[in-house]
């Protein structure tokens, strides 16, 4: 087996699997949120070019560059749409500021002055 | 002219994805690609779904951006692979909000994905702005245009600004990849007031179209941040 | 090589899948469930590498696609009934 392809698979396994630990390892959603959106993709376009290097018919090329942009386009998306759907009902811990209570929280106001001005 | 190529450009695109799909380049193929790609254009068109207005796309910018959040994803992951694999956790974590200055949805939305995918940062929400913000029946915005802000959860967060830098330079150059040019002039004014100047402006920005011209143009050196 | 592949990814599938079983809310099961989905569709493009042939990747795409409308139900679901 090539070399170079069998490096960049290998390598895009171990992201795979650091993302896998990631979501063991952290201690609330948006944390494993986190690692499971980006370290499985970047596991999976290495793997894609380790396998186009590997196989390197025309074939093999041009879906997995169609696999990889799709990818690429739709799992952020599903990674944004979770992340929206599960901010106001489960626990997520923070540190720091956290700008969109406030911004509900303003929305809600202005909501009820508009309520009560009827 | 840009306005008439869009709706052409479309059935291109769904053609040769349809190629691509089937990897193959026969006549027969592209004709029939052509064929699914008009029909769906004519059915989807007219209920303003395709969304084309305001989107362009210029293949020597995309190309700096696909290559810029390239290397961003790369960096991304190697930070929260070392997090993960040392054993101390060392997380702050914090949601901010960014307002975006593109009204295009495309771009937004671009700017959204590749946020997700980039260093320590995930995006909750994306909201519009209302119109009407003072509550008293008055449309103050008083055009199309329609801003939005992302709200930015942050693994590792230090401050605001390094958020904002960030998050702002992924928007100029999704800006200049797929968007209209005289949105530029904000993103540029905004970042060079948190310490980021570009070597190479906006077109509108020399020809002088907006007042910051002097500070921007006369300033040839790129102060690299580090985040 | 490709069985070093295989254990990494069968390592990366196993801890997905405890995320599901234990994962406190749905949130985290829905979160784990799109990992896994990565997982397989880079164990298809292994399982291609090593079998030298490009027939067997069409099925990724659908793979993808099904799993990220899948997802977004679940996004959804979520929204509306609670975590």
């Amino acid at each position: 087996m090539n070399v170079i392809a069998g490096f960049f698979m290998i390598i895009g396994s171990l992201m795979t699997m650091i993302g896998g630990i990631g979501v063991v390892r952290f201690g609330d959603l948006m944390s494993r949120v986190h690692a499971a959106a980006k370290a499985p993709t970047l596991g999976l376009l290495l793997i894609a070019i380790g396998a186009s290097i590997e196989i390197g018919s025309v074939e093999a090329i041009v879906t997995l560059v169609l696999v990889v942009v799709l990818q690429l386009l739709t799992s952020p998306i599903a990674t944004h749409v979770l992340a929206r759907a599960s901010y106001g009902q489960v626990d997520i811990t923070l540190d720091g500021e956290d700008d969109l209570a406030d911004y509900y929280a303003v929305l809600e106001d202005t909501e009820r002055e508009r309520g009560e001005g009827d | 002219m840009t306005k008439f190529l869009r709706l052409p450009s479309l059935i291109i695109w769904l053609t040769a994805l349809w190629c691509a799909l089937w990897v193959d380049l026969s006549l027969g193929n592209v004709i029939g690609g052509l064929l699914v790609a008009i029909v769906i254009v004519s059915v989807a068109h007219p209920t303003g779904v395709t969304g084309l207005e305001r989107t362009y796309f210029r293949p020597v910018s995309a190309l700096v951006f696909v290559v810029y959040f390239l290397g961003q994803l790369v960096k991304a992951n190697l930070v929260v692979a070392w997090e993960i694999v040392t054993p101390g956790l060392k997380i702050n974590r914090a949601i901010i909000a960014v307002p975006m200055h593109s009204s295009s949805a495309g771009v937004v939305t671009v700017v959204a994905n590749a946020v997700t995918l980039t260093p320590g940062t995930v995006t909750v929400d994306v909201v519009e702005e209302q119109p009407d913000a003072a509550g008293d029946g008055v449309d103050e915005s008083g055009s199309d245009r329609v801003h939005r802000i992302l709200f930015i959860h942050v693994l590792h967060f230090i401050d605001v600004d390094s958020v904002r830098r960030d998050v702002l330079q992924l928007e100029r150059r999704a800006i200049q990849a797929f968007g209209s040019r005289d949105e530029l002039p904000p993103v540029d004014g905004e970042l060079a007031e948190l310490g980021v100047v570009r070597f190479r402006v906006a077109k509108s920005v020399r020809s002088g179209r907006s007042g910051k011209k002097s500070t921007i143009v006369k300033s040839s050196v790129k102060k690299g941040t580090a985040s | 090589m490709i069985f070093v592949c295989v254990v990494l990814l069968s390592v990366a599938a196993a801890s997905f899948l405890f995320r599901v079983l234990r994962g406190p809310s749905i949130p985290d099961r829905v979160v784990a469930l799109d990992g896994v989905l990565s997982v397989v569709v880079s164990g298809i493009i292994v399982g291609a590498a090593s079998a030298d042939s490009g027939i067997t990747l069409s099925t990724v795409l659908v793979v993808s696609l099904v799993g990220f409308v899948g997802t977004v139900a679940l996004g959804r679901f979520v929204e509306r009934r609670g975590g």
